[in-house]
């Protein structure tokens, strides 16, 4: 008899399944959970300048964030100027998302396409030069700004901001247009023949369908907005310090490593935070016309009809 | 007009465009000079800065260190990728734990880099060892891993399952079916994920960051550093070269299968696939 896929005797089958996972999951455990681990545990133990030993015994380092009102506000920074950053990089990425899938012209698409993914090819410190040079003395645009200021923009909040908004592009982008290309053009078609305005297409039915992946794009730039080095440091300089910029220093400059670590820990855990309550926010923002469609439905007898599916993009393909 | 398609949405992608490109194409404007300072658009127009790049021993140390680190990455790490697609692939939809180890193969997305990479610098002094090439590489594995199993397990998924099972039915061993059928039918998403892991790897600094020691200071940190406190064209000439270098891969990328396949994306597919169905 012939084996066919699935039908294959299962104990072999899954020992050679571990092992194919096995390299992968060494690596994980080895080099995400481990590191993790000792991070934790080096923010519980004394200071010890460069050096690591593991006795965890003291809460100090916590204390000291928790009481010294400048680490609060570095942290409160942060949090608001990776949210703008965020929040103006989905602005920019869903019509350009948009662009991508419905124009109609083959080099346009590309030319989106290329310009919203081809910065994830270049190393986010030449991009973030670039934006130095921009914005400093160095190009009329910088000077423009200048004049109009009265400084400089370069080392400045706006500057971090704008940074950030340019980094979280095209995550927001990556995330957004699997959600927008499960979207049934022909729904989009139908509301253009009865009339409605691109605005209220977006607004009313486009939206609602690719919040899902919105609001995944969104989670990843902020993450990454609220921890990276390189963009607030380059461009706010010594005039505008971030939170990530503290952990830098305490750990590269200060050689406070445990310090650093608990204000590791408290970074991650506010980003954990953050981007959890935001997401249940728009999970119930977006489950909500759906499950009173499903409720309704079923007291009708009908199925309900859900969003976009894997069905209609089937259809689309027959 | 379709949606879409309007001229106010036109002109709004332009300006983003420019958004996009702008702290780019300044680079490589800036590095065409032979003045002595950064200036857009240079005050004297000239490849003085290249010459001046030559004359940088730490930086193009820091180069063969980067592309070193980025050539091995890119090897190991689309293999581990494509061996945890490969398993997943085998234990099958049906299977719970798929979802869950989905979920793990991704997870090193979502841990800063810099909560990485401070835990591996204390991890690796904690076992009484220097940060070395070894670690910088074990780190790079890591961050690139992610994206190695999304791409490959991409490229399977959309493979179609009846040509693996006609090469078994035609009397295929499991080996001979793999090596003639499945891989030559990755060959895309292969490309694709060495070329990110490879990216990825050579343009890291979060992590790097951390574990650099004198010996293995990679390139994007070494100009992270250098910018920290000076500013001069020869930087803008490395960087018009790691610019035009990968958007030079990533255009013949897009005329061969498509730069969305690159991200894992299906997005021209579906556009092909359109035009198809409006032809019908």
């Amino acid at each position: 008899m012939m084996l066919l896929p699935g039908q294959a005797s299962t104990s072999r089958r899954s020992a050679a399944t571990g092992l194919f996972l096995l390299p992968s999951l060494i690596v994980i455990a080895v080099l995400l959970v481990g590191p993790l681990i000792v991070l934790f545990l080096t923010s519980l133990t004394p200071e010890l300048a460069g050096e690591v030993q593991y006795r965890p015994s003291t809460a100090e380092h916590y204390e000291r964030f928790i009481f010294d009102s400048y680490f609060l506000a570095m942290l409160w920074k942060t949090v608001w100027v990776a949210g703008l950053g965020t929040l103006l990089a989905a602005l920019i990425a869903y019509p350009l998302a948009i662009g991508i899938m419905y124009t109609r012209s083959g080099w346009l698409r590309t030319l989106y396409l290329f310009a919203g993914l081809s910065p994830l090819l270049v190393s986010v410190v030449i991009r973030t030069f670039g934006w130095q040079i921009l914005l400093g003395s160095a190009s009329p645009l910088g000077s423009l700004f200048a004049g109009i200021a009265g400084s400089s923009i370069l080392h400045s909040t706006p500057a971090i901001v704008i940074g950030l908004t340019h980094l979280g592009i095209p995550f927001v982008l990556l995330a957004l247009l699997p959600s927008m290309n499960q979207v049934d053009i022909n729904v989009l078609k139908a509301a253009t023949n009865l009339g409605a305005r691109p605005i209220t297409i977006t607004r009313r039915i486009l939206t609602p369908l690719v919040l899902p992946g919105l609001t995944a794009g969104c989670i990843i730039a902020f993450s990454i907005n609220a921890t990276v080095i390189v963009t607030p440091r380059l461009l706010g300089g010594r005039e505008s310090v971030v939170f990530q910029g503290v952990i830098y220093d305490q750990m590269l400059w200060f050689f406070n490593w445990s310090f650093a670590s608990a204000l590791s820990v408290v970074l991650l855990a506010v980003v954990l935070v953050v981007t959890g309550a935001f997401s249940f926010w728009m999970r119930r923002i977006y489950l909500r016309p759906e499950r009173q469609e499903a409720k309704a439905a079923s007291r009708s007898g009908q199925e309900p009809r859900g969003l976009a599916t894997e069905q209609d993009d089937v259809e689309v393909r027959s | 007009v379709r949606f879409g398609t309007g001229r106010g949405i036109t002109v709004a992608n332009l300006l983003i465009l420019v958004f996009l490109l702008a702290p780019l194409v300044v680079v490589v404007i800036a590095s065409l000079t032979s003045a002595g300072f950064v200036r857009v658009p240079p005050s004297e127009w000239g490849v003085g800065a290249y010459a001046e790049l030559g004359r940088q021993q730490a930086f193009i140390d820091s180069f063969y260190l980067s592309a070193r680190t980025a050539i091995t990455v890119s090897i190991v790490s689309p293999l581990f990728g494509l061996m945890a697609a490969w398993g997943l692939k085998r234990m099958g939809v049906t299977s719970k734990s798929v979802g869950v180890l989905e979920a793990v193969f991704l997870a090193p997305l979502a841990v800063p880099h810099v909560i990485l990479g401070i835990g591996m610098l204390q991890g690796t002094h904690s076992l009484g060892l220097r940060p070395a090439y070894s670690v910088l590489v074990s780190a790079h594995i890591l961050i690139t891993l992610p994206y190695s199993v999304r791409i490959i397990g991409a490229g399977l998924r959309r493979m179609d399952p009846l040509l693996e099972r006609a090469g078994q039915i035609l009397g295929g061993s499991d080996w001979e079916v793999y090596s003639r059928v499945t891989l030559p039918l990755l060959r895309p998403a292969l490309i694709a994920a060495i070329f990110i892991a490879g990216s990825v790897s050579f343009d890291d600094v979060g992590v790097s960051l951390f574990i650099a020691d004198a010996s293995t200071i990679t390139l994007p940190v070494r100009i992270f550093g250098y910018l920290e406190y000076q500013f001069s064209p020869f930087i803008a000439a490395i960087g018009a070269i790691v610019i035009l270098f990968p958007l030079g891969v990533a255009m013949i990328a897009q005329r061969i299968f498509g730069l969305g396949t690159l991200f894992g994306l299906n997005v021209e597919e579906r556009v092909r696939r359109g035009r198809m169905a409006a032809r019908d």
